[in-house]
């Protein structure tokens, strides 16, 4: 056999799967994201050890490794932890630009990110300092509300 | 007991923006046999192989079962960890210090040209409380980078001038993917992507494989090349999401990682005892966080360090000499890429980037999401 000289450009055999999942939502979010929904209120579980109150809530504290009984109302207003503003596009996820901030609502000792809406993003700089960590957010129920995490938005004090 | 774990030779594929003319398998073969030629041994000599490999982003379930023959592990022992591409090192360097192995092959591969990357990240998130709200592993980083506490401007000059200082390093580097340097003013005039993430500081990622050899203390004495030891390794992984007053900036897991190492290494004053560091920089963000942590510079000095070039070639202690994943973003296998550069910079074989003399490094790898598993290696030659 001689050497094969032919030049092949090199082949792509293309795959695509598309996977449904139905994620068990558990008890302790079912009763969050349902109060969420029907009250507009927001509600950690506090540890019966170390007293922390979780947000998003948990039916157990990682630390104690004990269960969660107890809830607790918190916010609506909250402290910025962290933050950023996307200026580009991503698969999967909403056209930009949008804000994400992690906050730590009044009462709860973790934080909890959400989109912060009713603020000018077009120019970045100015748009961060308005965000920066540590300024006040409120949380604001949409009306329609349909018993998910986006139920709620943060808005600049 | 086997006292300590060293480096037998190490290996990598040549990088490209695609890697069309292999399939994965043949990528993954191109590492590992480059890593046994170089270590001088022989496949039949192997004792285990230790892969590193993300099933999501190779878009096969079990994708070891696909690599364990290219690796070299057709009916040897071998195990996969799935979290980054270093921690096949750290499982790696395990198993030898376990005295069951006397030999084996870390390898890790990143072809991400074959999967949507972004997309693959955001799988990683709660689907209840994060996935709603816009997350992947662009949109996290940024928000750790948020939380540095730092005037906002030094902040982004110092991200500039690390992405500049890898890429002028990376420029002289043959290894390198990326062999253009760019400029501050360049840099600074990229849009945000994910304030504060600039586009120009997120490079492009490239396909690639990488592959070492580690062996006992007594095989690595038997080798005719003078010696390089992984002499401690550590990993950590910080918490999943925010308790108040815990910034995410202070990289717990890292510190945690660095503290293992730099125990089981006999270092406790890194900033003058770690020489150079090959440190994990997708994001230059994460090469800044990493200077505090690493204790490479003071805590609240790291933007300081990066400006007063303290990490630059010629600095205190240099950081990625290589380029970094700046000039060379091979995504999961990067951390791997930082033990490969760390030890021919020890083996003194890392051509035109090559310090004098060099003693004592580091290299880190992290989960390419944010603030979350690191894994520290000081590696030495004596």
């Amino acid at each position: 056999m001689g050497q094969d000289e032919r030049v092949e450009a090199p082949l792509i055999h293309s795959g695509e799967w598309n996977i449904h999942y139905d994620y068990a939502v558990g008890e302790t979010a079912t009763r969050f994201f349902s109060r969420l929904r029907d009250e507009g209120k927001i509600a950690g579980k506090r540890c019966p050890e170390c007293k922390a109150v979780l947000l998003p809530p948990r039916a157990y504290c990682e630390r104690c490794f004990v269960k969660t009984e107890e809830w607790v109302d918190v916010g609506p207003e909250g402290t910025i932890e962290a933050f950023t503003i996307v200026y580009e596009p991503f698969d999967g996820l909403p056209q930009p630009p949008y804000a994400v901030a992690y906050v730590t609502l009044d009462g709860a000792s973790t934080a909890m990110a959400n989109f912060v809406r009713g603020l000018d993003l077009s120019v970045p700089e100015v748009a961060a300092r308005e965000l920066a960590v540590g300024k006040r957010v409120e949380a604001v129920f949409i009306d329609a509300r349909k018993g998910t995490i986006t139920d709620f938005h943060y808005r600049l004090k | 007991m086997v006292q300590r774990v060293g480096i037998l030779g190490a290996g990598h594929t040549t990088f490209a923006e695609r890697r069309d003319d292999v399939r994965l398998e043949e990528l993954v073969f191109e590492a590992a046999a480059s890593a046994l030629a170089d270590a001088g041994i022989a496949r039949a000599d192997l004792g285990t192989v230790v892969m590193a490999g993300a099933d999501q982003l190779d878009g096969r379930s079990i994708s070891s079962m696909m690599a364990a023959g290219p690796a070299g592990a057709y009916l040897k022992d071998e195990i996969r960890t799935t979290t980054e591409g270093s921690y096949a090192a750290i499982l790696a360097g395990l198993r030898i210090l376990s005295g069951e192995y006397e030999t084996a092959l870390a390898i890790t591969w990143s072809k991400t040209s074959e999967s949507p990357y972004d997309l693959i990240s955001s799988l990683s998130y709660d689907p209840f409380f994060s996935r709603p709200v816009a997350f992947n592993d662009v949109v996290e980083s940024a928000i750790v980078s948020s939380t540095y506490p730092s005037p906002t401007v030094q902040l982004a000059e110092a991200a500039a001038a690390i992405v500049v200082k890898n890429r002028r390093n990376g420029s002289a580097n043959p290894r390198a993917f990326l062999r253009e340097p760019t400029t501050a003013e360049a840099v600074l005039a990229s849009p945000y992507v994910a304030y504060p993430i600039r586009s120009a500081e997120l490079p492009p990622p490239c396909d690639g494989a990488v592959a070492l050899v580690l062996a006992s203390e007594e095989r690595v004495l038997r080798s005719e090349r003078p010696p390089v030891w992984i002499q401690g390794f550590g990993w950590g992984t910080s918490n999943y999401g925010y308790r108040g007053g815990e910034a995410a900036a202070g990289l717990a897991g890292l510190r945690a990682a660095a503290a293992n190492a730099y125990a089981m290494a006999g270092v406790s004053r890194p900033a003058s005892e770690i020489e150079f560091a090959e440190v994990f920089d997708g994001t230059p963000f994460d090469e800044l966080l990493a200077y505090e942590a690493l204790g490479l510079a003071s805590q609240g000095k790291g933007a300081e360090f990066a400006l007063e070039g303290g990490s630059a070639a010629g600095g205190s202690c240099p950081v990625n000499l290589s380029g970094g994943a700046q000039s060379t973003n091979l995504r999961f296998a990067a951390g791997m890429m930082r033990i490969l550069e760390a030890y021919l910079q020890l083996s003194h074989r890392a051509g035109p980037v090559q310090l004098v003399a060099p003693r004592q490094g580091l290299a880190h790898g992290a989960t390419s999401y944010p603030a979350q598993g690191h894994a520290v290696f000081v590696l030495r030659n004596y």
